[in-house]
């Protein structure tokens, strides 16, 4: 691994913003720009090792950890670069969610055990915390981690863990003690994939991929020293995650390629010079403009250092709401095309009428539904009271 | 680009601004003082004494030199408690006017006025209902007798309330800009009351005699345009300052309001429309903030068109959906002059079709963007 280690944040953001975008231009692979949906590890290796070449696989891990170690600032026009190029997801949960997480509240051990391998893609990661029984009420979990001598036993199921199939290793909610009040029994345990008891079950999407898995523990055995910060106390810790997460759910990314597909639609169907097609686009093209005014308002907070608030939640809903109605419009005006599964033949072009359709459908679900960032909103920023 | 400590220092002066208003908005201001229709000219000399009228004239016309983003945030404090005077009609757009062509003598001189708080002065450019392009039907005839004015003007605020009228005028072709007194022999008002309660009126001109002095401009189209355009940004602020208020009213009820024994603010069908009302608000504050900006950064006539276009489109329309939401929230009380809720979405019935309604502002939005686009 050659990692130039550069004093990114010295630069002046315009130097930064002219490398990072060259950077793309330069090294990701043209055909997986602008994917529509998620991308498998398969896919992404090759990306996933030139970043972790050159050192620019974690951009915002401090450098003393193999990071960038930019600044909020400067992270913030990475991330535009990124979007504005088109740039895939690579699986990233140990970059973005079980690194950082690992820095702040890890023991050196886990910090030297698990942190490079993340950074070389030797080992994947994905998320367990979802329940057949447990979604929006998540803190109700049941999956269980029984001590027994130098080790956790694990029973229980977990579900909706993204790319799981690619996972080398999952970090996952456990509940650790029964007699407690629902949040402080539960704890925060790694876990690696290829212990015995594991059975991984990819499910099929509405879309016909396969985005996430069944997860079955049958007396999966777990090393004690796996549990990150304190035995029941992993509510703490996997909550510290949200609000960035939030924020992550709410990049306009999704609404802005959703709408321009919506306006090549147009073109091929002519509806680009209708009067109510019109009304109804610039609509849209304006709770998108909106959209990323808001974004660019909760990410100068974090580029300011604050403290995002409850607040953020209007973000992941607004957005994952206007890609939503974006997708509607599309099936509406591809009219007969709205019954065909992949592309139709338009003239003038290929069109793939249902893909944003689809997608839209977990965005309003997915990282929490929207109808639960509505009870956070009026809860913990309306101040209305509880039922 | 504006480096951070300009910015900074802009922030620091629009909160010193905004504090002083706001501070003349709490002694002075009230839901309640919009019902008697009447416009208070204590309350306007009171605004002109903050500064407010002359914040947008340079400095060499006794101004401030300030820009629409600065006047924004006041006009929000003002709009909050209601804002019986016409700030936007009779100050931005009329003010914007007369800072356009202020080499003229006249105009110099009802600048002072306005800038003192003595002026209430009425815009007359508008000859229909909808939001219009460039064709003027009024007519400004010269010859060597003199100067005539002849036509109609809609929707003019502050109707016979005001002290005299910038009117538009087609003149051989070019747009003229005229100051008219509204009891000038010719000039003739038909009356109306806007949704508010406040005094507009359509202005009949039939051969009025113009004096040569009060012509102000014979080429006024770009700056009547652009002054527009400043109005309409001003009035999509005042829009946000109607849906903070309204917002603050209709939570304050929904966590007080009991019935089942409890607080109707504790049902989740209420919850979660009040929290989608949150985003309209946070998205009109957004959308006003960014549109000042661009406004201050566009280059072209088109870029300033855009701006006022996305913040009136979205401004009248998120405060539509808040004031009739908060309407339905209050219940029966919400619709009864009994209660201040519903002068809010009368205020916003006036200021959301004032200068443009949301779909108006759509179709224009799409004339300027979309085209380009495709």
């Amino acid at each position: 691994m050659t990692v130039e280690h550069q004093n990114w944040n010295a630069m002046s953001d315009d130097a930064f913003r002219a490398l990072v975008r060259n950077f793309f231009a330069t090294h990701y692979p043209e055909h997986l720009r602008y994917s529509p949906s998620r991308r498998r590890l398969s896919e992404m290796r090759g990306w996933y090792d030139t970043l972790s070449e050159h050192g620019w696989i974690a951009p915002a891990w401090p450098a003393e950890y193999g990071g960038m170690g930019l600044d909020p600032g400067k992270l913030v026009i990475f991330i535009e670069e990124q979007e504005a190029h088109g740039v895939a997801r690579v699986p990233d949960h140990g970059i973005i969610m079980v690194g950082p997480l690992l820095i702040q509240q890890g023991s050196p051990e886990q910090k030297k055990r698990y942190l490079p391998k993340i950074l070389t893609g030797e080992e994947i990661w994905c998320q367990g915390y979802s329940e057949p029984n447990a979604g929006s009420d998540l803190a109700s979990l049941r999956t269980e981690a029984v001590l027994d001598g130098d080790h956790f036993v694990v029973n229980g199921q977990k579900t909706w863990s993204t790319l799981a199939q690619d996972g080398t290793h999952m970090f996952m909610l456990v509940r650790t003690n029964k007699e407690a009040r629902k949040q402080e029994g539960i704890s925060f345990l790694l876990v690696d994939m290829k212990t015995p008891g594991i059975t991984v079950r990819p499910m099929r999407t509405l879309s016909g991929h396969e985005e996430f898995c069944e997860v079955f523990f049958d007396d999966v055995r777990v090393p004690k020293e796996n549990i990150v910060g304190e035995i029941d106390k992993g509510w703490g810790v996997a909550k510290a995650l949200l609000s960035f997460e939030r924020l992550f759910l709410g990049s306009p990314k999704l609404a802005q390629s959703a709408l321009a597909r919506l306006a090549t639609l147009s073109v091929l169907t002519g509806r680009d010079r209708d009067p109510i097609f019109r009304d109804r686009f610039a609509a849209l093209q304006m709770d998108v403009d909106d959209l990323n005014g808001l974004y660019r308002r909760f990410t100068a907070q974090v580029r300011d250092g604050e403290r995002l608030g409850p607040d953020v939640s209007i973000l992941k809903i607004w957005g994952t709401e206007t890609f939503s109605r974006i997708g509607d419009l599309i099936v509406e005006i591809a009219g007969g095309a709205g019954m065909m599964d992949g592309p139709s033949a338009f003239d003038g072009g290929n069109f793939d009428t249902l893909s944003t359709f689809y997608n839209a459908r977990p965005s309003t679900i997915y990282g929490g539904t929207n109808e639960i960032q509505r009870n956070i909103i009026s809860g913990n920023v309306l101040n209305l009271p509880s039922a | 680009m504006t480096n951070n400590n300009d910015n900074a220092e802009r922030r620091a002066q629009q909160q010193l601004i905004t504090d002083a208003v706001t501070a003349f908005a709490r002694r002075e201001l009230s839901p309640a003082a919009m019902r008697p229709g009447t416009i208070s000219r204590k309350r306007w000399q009171g605004l002109a004494e903050l500064g407010l009228m002359a914040m947008l004239l340079p400095d060499e016309a006794g101004g401030l030199g300030l820009k629409i983003g600065d006047l924004v945030p006041a006009l929000e404090a003002l709009g909050k408690p209601l804002l019986r005077e016409p700030l936007v009609a009779s100050s931005v757009l009329a003010g914007s006017l007369l800072v356009g062509v202020a080499r003229n003598a006249k105009a110099a001189d009802l600048l002072e006025q306005l800038a003192a708080g003595a002026l209430l002065a009425g815009v007359a450019w508008q000859e229909t209902y909808r939001l219009e392009g460039d064709h003027i039907k009024t007519t400004l005839a010269s010859d060597a007798h003199g100067h005539v004015l002849s036509g109609r003007k809609v929707l003019v605020v502050p109707g016979s309330e005001a002290d005299g009228l910038l009117v538009s005028a087609n003149a051989d072709g070019k747009t003229a800009l005229v100051w008219v007194s509204v009891d000038a022999e010719g000039v003739r008002a038909e009356n109306g009351r806007t949704a508010d309660g406040g005094a507009v009126a359509t202005f009949h001109f039939d051969n009025v005699k113009i004096d040569a002095a009060d012509i102000l401009s014979t080429d006024a189209a770009d700056v009547l345009a652009q002054s527009l355009q400043v109005a309409t940004i001003a009035a999509s602020a005042e829009l946000l300052g109607l849906i903070r208020g309204a917002m603050d009213i209709t939570m304050d009820y929904l966590r007080t309001r009991k019935q089942f024994n409890k607080t109707i603010g504790s049902f989740q069908s209420l919850q979660h429309r009040a929290a989608d009302l949150f985003i309209q608000q946070e998205l009109s504050a957004v959308a006003i903030s960014r549109a000042a900006a661009d406004f201050e950064a566009a280059a072209t006539a088109q870029e300033r068109a855009t701006a006022a276009s996305r913040a009136k489109a979205r401004l009248s329309s998120a405060a539509l959906i808040v004031t009739k939401e908060a309407i339905q929230m209050h219940g029966g009380i919400g619709y009864t002059d009994e209660h201040d809720i519903g002068l809010y979405l009368k205020r916003t019935l006036t200021l959301s079709a004032w200068l443009g309604n949301a779909a108006e502002h759509r179709a224009r939005f799409a004339e300027l963007t979309m085209d380009e686009a495709a």
